[in-house]
């Protein structure tokens, strides 16, 4: 199948916000470019049908969260076709509590990971982030109170952010 | 929401705004891509006629991709080849085994040994192989059982002791550990252990026993042959590093505070802290090294005592978790075009010139021991142990 213009025009006009997605999923530009890549592949692979039936840019960012839990893919990172410019800067980075948290982001599981950004980036409910990672509701809110908790204890030593335990959902 | 869920919210909207912009080009990259792929995978249903029409099928997999071959030559100065500056540590081999299909280089077992697994970025693992790398000949070690409901796949593969190990995971998070005999033979499971999602993030062999760590922190032993699981003395939350010496929190440091800054050999309980000074970030610390970036963000390495401090001459390199002394860098000509691509020796300060011209071509990653990339549809395997 030729090229469909319409592929190139989706990637052109959603290929920033899927790589600011992948960012916060991945925690660095490369592996971040790496997800976005790799979705879209798979999207232009399937761009016709998904072009009809579903909504491209749902069908990446899916594709994006799936790949980033699986953990084969922790040996693939070497797989990247551009190299992002690295613009975390000393100077971009915020200052406090936001650092400490993007900081303690890093040291959570893939999977934790995936929860904590498609609740509080993607704003979805539990029943949605279930869908997504293809997993039960129950293990999305046991791995979503785990993430939690680890983000709690990671910055109440300095942090000034009130760390109440009160449950969310 | 409370206020840490606010706070969350906040941070990654924040850090999002931080994200690279998406080239131009990503596009045709992703077709490019695609069309690759694609072909690949024609080929591979067509495997007879692949190994029957040698010719035919390396036109038919060129035929839909786009390569961009350099059209003038580098404007940047790239140092010489590592032919000529490394020249014991690499071999040139065929991108695929006999057998035609493309394979995945874990470990050198012994001079002339390569450990593999057939597969390829739309593929997983069936079978892991010993691969000569004179010969150029493979020998099936074992087939790589998969049980239903196995959602990581074979992973971690490790030599050592006549055997090879790997891991898989079940849905619902139990992690399984498999052996074979590097001479052949089939695989049986060794072990069986709840694992947070991530698995397992180091699984290696010493001596008679299997030496793991969890993703979400623990070390834990095994013996070769199978038996039960023991938790490594003072090992909770830690990682390991590499066999004998382990890290708590190793890779989940807090902020300012190294990456596998504190580690501790448990043969014989000695313990290194890493040097480290206000402000620093980033900082990741392996056997030998430390680097990061200073308050001012400069990039540095020194030896963990904090001695030999010089600027880090992968500081543009991409960071990443596997070889503390040596690191992989785009070399651009003017514009952002990629014009090479070089291999730096954080301890020596020498550079090679791994001859990637086309700009479409992964960047190979340096693991502690090996690191592997393709050039003119030949695989060039660099034994990293063979610089001196």
């Amino acid at each position: 199948m030729d090229q469909d213009p319409r592929f190139a025009e989706f990637v052109a006009e959603r290929g920033d916000a899927l790589l600011r997605y992948g960012y916060v999923l991945a925690g660095n530009p490369h592996d971040a470019a790496d997800l976005v890549q790799e979705a879209l592949v798979k999207l232009r692979a399937s761009w016709a049908r998904v072009r009809l039936k579903d909504n491209p840019e749902s069908y990446a960012r899916t594709t994006m969260a799936r790949l980033h839990i699986r953990a084969w893919r922790l040996r693939r990172r070497e797989h990247l076709a551009w190299d992002p410019p690295e613009r975390e800067h000393h100077d971009t980075l915020p200052d406090g509590d936001e650092q400490r948290l993007w900081h303690a982001l890093a040291g959570l599981p893939r999977r934790q990971r995936a929860v904590v950004v498609l609740r509080y980036y993607e704003q979805l409910t539990d029943e949605e982030i279930a869908r997504v990672l293809g997993v039960s509701r129950g293990t999305v809110r046991s791995q979503a109170a785990r993430a939690l908790a680890k983000l709690r204890d990671s910055v109440s030593t300095e942090s000034a952010v009130p760390t109440s335990r009160g449950e969310a959902r | 929401m409370n206020p840490l869920e606010d706070a969350l919210r906040r941070t990654l909207t924040g850090a999002a705004g931080r994200a690279p912009q998406a080239p131009v080009t990503l596009s045709g990259a992703v077709e490019a891509r695609y069309r690759r792929r694609r072909n690949r995978t024609r080929a591979a249903l067509a495997a007879a006629a692949v190994v029957a029409l040698v010719g035919g099928a390396t036109f038919a997999l060129k035929g839909g991709t786009p390569r961009a071959m350099p059209a003038t030559p580098p404007t940047t100065k790239l140092p010489p080849a590592i032919e000529k500056v490394w020249p014991r540590a690499i071999h040139d081999l065929p991108a695929r085994l006999p057998d035609g299909r493309a394979f995945y280089p874990h470990q050198l077992i012994d001079e002339r040994t390569l450990l593999v697994t057939p597969e390829d970025d739309a593929t997983r693992p069936d079978a892991v192989y010993a691969y000569d790398v004179e010969t150029h000949a493979a020998r099936k070690i074992a087939d790589l059982t998969v049980p239903k409901r196995t959602v990581s796949f074979p992973s971690g593969f490790a030599a050592g002791s006549g055997r090879v190990v790997w891991w898989t995971a079940l849905e619902g998070g139990l992690g399984q550990i498999w052996s074979a005999p590097l001479s052949g033979g089939p695989a049986h499971l060794v072990a069986s252990r709840p694992v947070d999602d991530g698995g397992f993030d180091a699984l290696t062999v010493a001596g008679d026993r299997i030496v793991f760590s969890l993703e979400e922190g623990g070390v834990f032993t095994v013996p070769l042959r199978g038996g039960t699981v023991e938790p490594v003395k003072g090992g909770a939350d830690s990682h390991l590093l590499a066999w004998p010496w382990i890290s708590r929190p190793g890779r989940a440091s807090v902020e300012g505070e190294p990456m596998f800054g504190t580690i501790r050999n448990v043969e014989t309980g000695q313990t290194s802290t890493a040097l480290t000074r206000r402000g620093e970030e980033m900082v990741f610390c392996g056997l030998e090294l430390c680097m990061g970036r200073s308050d001012r963000g400069v990039g540095f390495v020194r030896r963990r005592d904090g001695s030999g401090e010089r600027p880090d001459p992968c500081a543009a390199a991409r960071p990443t978790g596997g070889s503390d002394r040596f690191c992989t860098e785009s070399v651009h000509g003017t514009g952002r075009s990629r014009v090479g691509v070089v291999l730096r020796d954080r301890t020596s300060g020498k550079s090679a010139d791994l001859g990637i011209r086309n700009p479409e071509e992964p960047m190979p990653l340096p693991e502690p021991h090996l690191m592997f990339y393709i050039v003119q549809g030949r695989m060039r395997l660099v034994d990293l142990t063979k610089i001196p």
